[in-house]
């Protein structure tokens, strides 16, 4: 579950470190501390960016699917399917497979994401994989414990 | 007496190579050149994505790679009958002069140099023979340039980046030409950074050369081999510029023709691979490995064109494109290399001149459900040729055959050996303990063993008695 | 030393190798610290990585080896052949030194798929070469995608068997340098810390935070492009190469600040997708390299 305060606090927590180290950044001298600084400059950046992104897919689905519960889990029931959602066999699923413009969607426990631009699907391929098929068992053994990757995507429906 | 010296590891090479060599009253009387190590790129080319194929084989080889991109980008454009813009080729092939600049200077200093110039500031490059007869002054100085070359090498990748993105395994080469738009900014840097380099190979590659020429006069005589030579052409038949260096070319003793590519065979009488045939054509089949093959003795192929072992490379070349004052020799070999860096510096200056800043070179391309295609193109090192199938618009069938397999090829169902092997017969070996003949001989063919992909096996080996 | 470095974050990284450098060059010229044996094995692979280091230039190859190391073996560069490079390589084993690796180890056949020379009549394999070094060394480093994880000597349908280091030394700990080929600065760096201050930081897959802490997609020029959805469609497109394939989101490398061969361009500058030669599934998880069909939008189909 996605608590939209807790994104919030730690943009504001992000922000307030950056402040700090600019600050700090004007008086130093020494330049190896000047790289550490820079370097968590660049990485307050990214994970601030990562948090919009996050917010903003949140907005997105929440408006599509007019449900809270974002974050799928193994039991279906969980998730409470809506009218507005389109239901894909896995026939059909095959055909988005991110070639000649159509999109490229895949499966994930039942939820059909939509990675088209997923930055991680570049030609809509993930470390040889390819789009347009269910890969509940490949993200269980690559990605156990980091379910908040799919919260992250844009959902297009169900898998039947 | 006979007497059997084996040298493992031939250093100073790129990739991994054992010479076996049979000594009777201090002359060669017998060779096998083998190659140390497998990877099996065409098994792994199969299926993959055809366009994926110029920058995967370009890992077969880390001194030559823009070679292999010129040659499997050449073949797709066959299979997707692409025709290229001049000014698309005229690019590609100055990323390729740049290759030529640091793989010649490379192996002029670093790797052949060591050979005749006795090198004592690190201990890395202490020799273990003792023939080195260069003056004291003349010593220093070319020890010097053995450290100065690489900046120069350096500037001739960094000339290859400017245009292929990173150098070694470049990104520009490509179907169409190179993959970026030339802006004048690029070519005048290209420009700046290839003075100092032409200032080098003028200055210093060559006076060294002749140099060591003068003081190793005997190497004019020895590894001269049979003398046929061969090239696929280089930088020739621009629409316009016409033949900046060779045509495709191949001549024997007695005669000098053009080269047909369909009287190219790969031999493997002597190879441990199995196929319906022991001979065939490139793009008939891809033999597979048999490790109890009788009579073989090495994985090294045996590629012949009409029957008969050719030599490849430079000195080839530089022949073939009516240099007659050159013969056929290891200190010719040797010269000819240092030669052509020059020759090189000179095509890619009038290259330069005729790109035209900004012309896109690149399209949307599409693979076609089946095509076949092949790529010839002499590189740095001589003839290099890329077969290919696609089926599916996947790869189905890659065949290789590098300059180093021209070079260092087995013996053939005739009995005729490599080129290599040939050149090193009868070479007189003054001190069997440290014999520097051997290396010197064979490096001047500038051995790619990396490109060569060659098996070794240690069965059935000829009990003698080993020097080392 | 205190000039104004502000991002873009090469000029930190250039600064870190030259103090590492200058440092290094200092103490050995004082006397405060030893050369340091390096051994270098190339094994299965394309030795494309020991060119790529002969481009290194801060601090520059024929620097490292007057000035900083005693390389003492390296098949691509050394004087000695045969047996005698062999008494060479032997003779270090019992000293303190550096182990840096590249290519892939072949198992096929014990280890004759990949044979680096004849030692006492009998061939040494790079499996059994790997093992021998790789426990005496004070310090290991895998250079290039072949050594540490297989790389394209491991290539689909892998034919010579070849693995990575760790498989063959899996109790040891390894300094992992990917990249095809290992970029001179990333060796070179790691190399000068190593001798000055011991391991650098290095991330959970024992990579050097200094080179390969930052998605190349984080620090890439086109990004704008990619946040808009502005895609090339072709090589030579000056917009976003994610749809052509490009592996920068996924790629741990300072490419984009730091660049090649002198700083002077890298692949995505070159308008080509970057392969994701750093990562650790090259090449067979970062295909297809290029592919034209998913920027290609067909009517009606």
């Amino acid at each position: 579950m996605i608590n939209t305060e807790m994104i919030r606090q730690e943009i504001n927590h992000l922000v307030t470190q950056t402040r700090y180290d600019l600050s700090m950044l004007s008086h130093m001298e020494d330049s190896a501390e000047k790289t550490q600084t820079f370097q968590r400059l660049w990485d307050s950046l990214s994970s601030i960016h990562f948090l919009s992104e996050l917010l903003a897919n949140q907005i997105h689905s929440q408006a599509y699917l007019g449900n809270e519960t974002l974050i799928p889990s193994n039991s279906q029931n969980q998730t409470t399917p809506t009218n507005n959602q389109r239901t894909f066999t896995i026939e059909e699923l095959a055909t988005f497979d991110g070639k000649n413009g159509r999109p490229a969607y895949v499966a994930v426990n039942g939820i059909v994401y939509d990675v088209t631009n997923n930055r991680a699907w570049a030609a809509a391929t993930h470390f040889g994989l390819t789009s347009g098929k269910d890969y509940t068992n490949e993200f269980a053994s690559c990605h156990a414990g980091q379910q908040s990757i799919l919260a992250t995507m844009p959902i297009v429906g169900r898998l039947v | 007496m006979n007497k059997k010296i084996v040298i493992n590891p031939l250093t100073r090479i790129s990739g991994f190579m054992e010479i076996d060599v049979t000594v009777e009253h201090h002359k060669v009387v017998d060779v096998k050149t083998k190659g140390n190590l497998f990877r099996g790129f065409e098994q792994m080319l199969v299926n993959r994505n055809p366009f994926d194929a110029v920058y995967f084989t370009q890992r077969i080889c880390g001194i030559c790679s823009a070679a292999h991109s010129m040659a499997s980008s050449l073949a797709l454009e066959d299979a997707l009958n692409i025709e290229l813009l001049e000014q698309g080729r005229y690019l590609r092939d100055i990323i390729h002069c740049c290759e030529f600049l640091q793989n010649h200077i490379r192996h002029f200093y670093q790797y052949t140099v060591p050979d005749f110039v006795k090198l004592d500031q690190v201990s890395l490059v202490e020799s273990n023979h003792e023939d080195f007869r260069l003056p004291q002054t003349v010593n220093d100085r070319m020890s010097k340039h053995y450290f100065e070359s690489l900046a120069i090498s350096r500037s001739a990748h960094q000339m290859l980046a400017v245009l292929g993105g990173k150098a070694p395994h470049n990104h520009g080469v490509f179907i169409g030409g190179i993959t970026t738009k030339a802006t004048s900014e690029k070519i005048v840097s290209l420009d700046s950074l290839l003075q100092p380099i032409a200032q080098f190979i003028e200055e210093k590659m060559i006076p060294d050369v002749y140099e060591i020429a003068y003081y190793y006069p005997e190497y004019f005589r020895l590894g001269g081999g049979y003398g046929n030579l061969l090239t696929y052409g280089a930088f020739n038949d621009y629409k316009e510029l016409g033949t900046l260096y060779v045509n495709p070319l191949v001549s024997t003793l007695d005669s000098v023709e053009t080269f047909d590519e369909t009287n190219i065979r790969e031999k493997i009488d002597y190879s441990w691979y199995k196929a319906k045939e022991n001979t065939y054509k490139p793009e008939e089949l891809v033999a597979e490995p048999d490790m109890d093959k009788e009579k073989a003795y090495s994985w090294v192929k045996a590629p012949r064109y009409k029957d008969l072992p050719f030599e490849v490379g430079p000195l080839a070349r530089l022949i073939l494109s009516g240099r007659s004052d050159l013969g056929i020799s290891a200190m010719d070999r040797t010269i000819a290399r240092a030669l052509e860096a020059k020759k090189i510096v000179e095509i890619m200056q009038t290259l330069l001149n005729e790109v035209i800043p900004n012309v896109e070179t690149q399209k949307k391309y599409e693979l076609p459900e089946a095509a076949s295609g092949r790529g010839l193109v002499d590189t740095t090192r001589g003839a290099l040729g890329h077969w290919l199938k696609i089926n599916e618009k996947k790869i189905s069938f890659y065949q290789i055959i590098t300059p180093s397999t021209w070079d260092f090829s087995t013996r053939d169902e005739k009995g005729l050996r490599g080129v290599a092997e040939e050149a090193l017969i009868g070479t007189p070996i003054q001190n069997p303990d440290a014999p520097a003949e051997i290396g010197r001989i064979l490096r001047s063919f500038d051995p790619c063993m990396s490109c060569a992909t060659h098996v070794y096996s240690p069965g059935n080996q000829v009990k003698t008695i080993k020097v080392f | 030393m205190t000039e104004q470095v502000f991002p873009p974050e090469s000029l930190t990284n250039e600064a870190i190798a030259e103090r590492l450098s200058t440092t290094v060059r200092r103490s050995v010229n004082k006397g405060l610290i030893q050369k340091k044996k390096v051994v270098y094995l190339e094994l299965n692979g394309c030795s494309g990585n020991i060119i790529s280091l002969l481009n290194g230039q801060n601090p520059s190859f024929e620097y490292t080896l007057t000035s900083m190391v005693d390389l003492r073996y390296s098949n691509s560069l050394m004087a000695a052949e045969g047996e005698q490079a062999m008494e060479q390589l032997m003779s270090t084993i019992d000293d303190e030194f550096i182990l840096a690796v590249e290519g892939a180890v072949a198992l096929k056949n014990n280890g004759l798929y990949n044979v680096i020379g004849r030692y006492k009549g009998e061939p040494l394999t790079g499996l059994q070469a790997v093992k021998w070094f790789g426990e005496k060394a004070s310090h290991i480093l895998a250079v290039g995608a072949c050594a540490t994880h297989g790389g394209v000597s491991a290539a689909k349908p892998n034919p010579s068997e070849s693995v990575g280091l760790k498989e063959v030394l899996p109790d040891k700990d390894i300094i992992m340098l990917p990249g095809c080929p290992v970029h001179p600065d990333w060796f070179l760096g790691t190399l000068a810390h190593l001798i000055l201050y011991g391991e650098p930081d290095m991330d959970n897959l024992n990579r050097p935070l200094m080179f390969y802490s930052t998605l190349i997609h984080d620090r890439c020029p086109r990004r704008p492009f990619f946040d808009r959805g502005i895609f090339a469609e072709k090589l030579s497109d000056k917009t976003c190469l994610f749809k052509l394939g490009c592996r920068g989101p996924v790629t741990r490398t300072d490419c984009p600040t730091r660049q090649w061969n002198g700083h002077v361009n890298w692949p995505i500058g070159d308008d080509t997708p970057c392969i994701g030669c750093a990562s650790f599934g090259f090449p067979d998880r970062m295909e297809p390299f290029i592919s034209f069909d998913t920027t290609r939008t067909v009517k009606d189909e």
